[in-house]
């Protein structure tokens, strides 16, 4: 994927971005508490699953919003929303995506004010989900659709890798290598959620895993958690 | 836990209050605090640091500004927000942008040398609250050298012991916070 | 292959539900097995398939007011082709009209290793006040076998709006913890029309299943299981198989 130098990428892509994100583990507390995960290969194996289903839909949600918001057309907020939320039934993974949607709309809207943040709040409030939120706030920072769906993968291989560190321990200069295997992977996603980045809301990818669900609502009904999600 | 909860029964009658904690927070905490009616249910939100407590006070605040917008949205006429973290390391500091008013709690049971490493917690805080001074004959910790090295490191700056084993030992904290609570009216 | 069949059914002067079309091929061959205010209709499979290189197309329309109760007689085997890699395709597609009942739920879906299939379902229900159970059972390969490639796709409307849209793929490249865990079964159950129960998963050694509302009338199930028997006992510990949705609610 050809991408031209861009700083606004690189910050919105930083962890240290105060969007929320470092408290939510995108599923790898519930799945080390099952066993799981339990080492870096079940973590890779985990991690490449999430990739190409959710992950894939996320990103091809933030593409699409991009590339509205950067077009001249008027922005289909809410069927966007209402095709977003068919494809994450969980309630849990609702108020997950919406939470950090919310987050992230603040540090971003401080960092990268658009009307189309403002369009976006007045039809839906500022309870997004969270994808969406990133089309937004990556348009109003001048990236491009496929920019955007590549944000939201790092931000998912990020999630559940430092959760991986942080319950387990597991080495973090493993955990460096198998990211930087994992560059090639990121760009086909990136690139082929941005193919769906014009199309019918309806027809945007819908790829999910059976097991996110499961171990989102088992989470939910744990005593003790160290992530929201 | 124990300081918000003594703060809860000393001040929940008198001011409209709501409880963040971002200290592990489990049924039996939430049960505890219900038992002793010192606030409802749905005054207090346990938020997840993922496992860092420090960046949810200090790096990224969003998740903890969020739920204490969320709490004080659904009570409105709040005029006091407790956000309680269990960071329990000198180098924390809570973001300016998520509290008006820190209070950095220390634990005499760690040593009466912990003032004068100081840190940004102990040198900056609005009050600095030295706790479970029961326990310095046991530890063999100098109150006094606490003391002194404390006021040494804040000047000026406040500093309150307890023990909150007393019946009445957390109403010099109370007072501090309604004094803060009157000059912020 | 290529068939196609068709299913109208509504209702008559007394209430009860009557098909006005029924009509099959080879191997999508229907059959009534039970007449009266609901119909009941199997799938009775008139050849093995679907076959690679098959083109299936099934769609259902339960008229106003109708009652359709949709089963199959034995599980659905998907093959390869018998020349080359060539995948099979399968469309079903169902309109519930307002107060109209339609309860799906055939017998499994069993992916034999080697295959290549793709099912698409639409289901479009006109309003809320009609109800749809929708229930896919899927095994993956027959006894000691690994599966094929499998891709279930499934969107559900009411009143145009989507409920739920999903894609799960099976197969050899898509195993393992991220997804669907490595059981051999996966069950996936909606029920529409009736008010959403709460919340509830459980997790044990052989299976994997959880429950919860995405509407206010809208529930979801998902088992992910060893075998087809724990997961419909699951589901049915967590009210899936006692739903007769054709019977007063009883609330769990």
């Amino acid at each position: 994927m050809a991408t031209g130098m861009n700083a606004a990428l690189l910050l919105l892509a930083d962890g240290r971005f105060p969007s929320g994100g470092h408290a939510h583990s995108a599923g790898a507390e519930p799945a080390v508490g099952v066993g799981d995960i339990n080492d870096q290969a079940s973590l890779r194996e985990f991690v490449l699953g999430r990739l190409q289903t959710n992950g894939l839909v996320d990103a091809a949600f933030a593409a699409a919003v991009c590339a509205r918001c950067a077009g001249d057309g008027i922005v289909p907020w809410s069927q966007l929303e209402a095709e977003y939320l068919a494809r994450t039934g969980s309630p849990r993974l609702r108020t997950a995506s919406r939470t950090l949607g919310r987050q992230l709309l603040r540090g971003g809207q401080r960092a990268f004010p658009s009307a189309r943040a403002e369009e976006a709040v007045a039809a839906l409030g500022t309870s997004i989900p969270q994808p969406i939120v990133m089309g937004i706030i990556a348009a109003a920072a001048g990236c491009a659709a496929a920019e955007a769906a590549l944000c939201e993968l790092h931000h998912l291989v990020g999630s559940l890798t430092s959760a991986g560190v942080r319950l387990l321990g597991l080495d973090p200069f493993e955990i460096a290598a198998f990211g930087a295997a994992l560059v090639p992977e990121l760009e086909r996603l990136a690139a082929l959620a941005a193919t769906t980045a014009d199309v019918d809301p309806a027809e945007l990818p819908a790829d999910v895993a059976l097991l996110n669900d499961v171990l989102a609502e088992h989470h939910s009904t744990w005593e003790v958690r160290l992530f929201a999600s | 836990m124990a300081l918000v909860a003594a703060l809860c029964r000393l001040l929940a009658e008198r001011v409209s209050m709501v409880v963040v904690t971002n200290d592990i927070f489990t049924t039996e905490d939430a049960e505890a605090l219900r038992r002793m009616a010192v606030l409802a249910d749905d005054r207090i939100v346990a938020v997840e640091t993922g496992a860092c407590p420090h960046t949810a006070i200090r790096d990224d605040i969003s998740a903890n500004l969020d739920a204490l917008e969320q709490l004080e949205a659904a009570h409105p006429g709040v005029e006091l927000s407790l956000l309680e973290s269990g960071g329990d390391n000198l180098t924390a500091i809570f973001s300016r942008a998520l509290v008006d008013q820190q209070v950095f709690v220390i634990d005499v049971a760690g040593g009466d040398k912990v003032p004068r490493k100081g840190g940004p917690g102990v040198t900056t805080a609005d009050l600095l609250v030295i706790n479970k001074t029961d326990l310095a004959p046991l530890v063999h910790a100098d109150l006094s050298v606490m003391d002194r090295d404390a006021r040494a490191r804040r000047g000026e700056l406040p500093i309150a012991f307890t023990s909150l084993v007393q019946p009445d030992g957390a109403t010099a904290v109370a007072e501090w916070v309604l004094a803060r609570l009157a000059a912020w009216r | 292959m290529d068939a196609a069949a068709r299913l109208v059914v509504g209702l008559d002067g007394r209430g009860h539900t009557v098909p006005s079309t029924l009509r099959g091929e080879a191997p999508l061959l229907m059959r009534v097995t039970e007449a009266g205010r609901r119909l009941q209709v199997h799938l009775v499979g008139g050849a093995a398939g679907p076959l690679g290189g098959d083109r299936l197309d099934l769609s259902v329309a339960v008229g106003p007011g109708a009652a359709l109760a949709m089963r199959s007689v034995a599980a659905t085997l998907v093959q390869p082709g018998t020349c080359c890699a060539s995948a099979s395709r399968a469309s079903v597609t169902a309109e519930v009209a307002g107060g109209a009942t339609l309860d799906w739920w055939p017998e499994p879906l069993v992916s034999v290793m080697g295959s290549d299939h793709t099912q698409i379902t639409t289901v479009q229900i006109a309003d809320d006040s009609a109800t749809v159970r929708w229930v896919d059972e899927v095994v993956l390969g027959r006894h000691d076998e690994a599966g094929g490639r499998l891709t279930m796709q499934q969107r559900i409307t009411v009143g145009g709006s989507p409920v739920l849209h999903h894609t799960v793929a099976f197969g050899p490249a898509t195993a393992g913890t991220g997804r669907h865990g490595s059981g051999r079964i996966a069950v996936t159950g909606v029920l529409i029309g009736r008010p959403a129960r709460t919340s509830a998963a459980v997790i044990e050694s052989d299976h994997r299943v959880v429950r919860y509302p995405i509407s206010p009338t809208c529930t979801a199930w998902i088992a992910l299981a060893d075998s087809l028997d724990v997961a419909r006992r699951a589901l049915a510990d967590l009210g899936m198989g006692s739903c007769a949705i054709d019977e007063p609610e009883t609330p769990t």
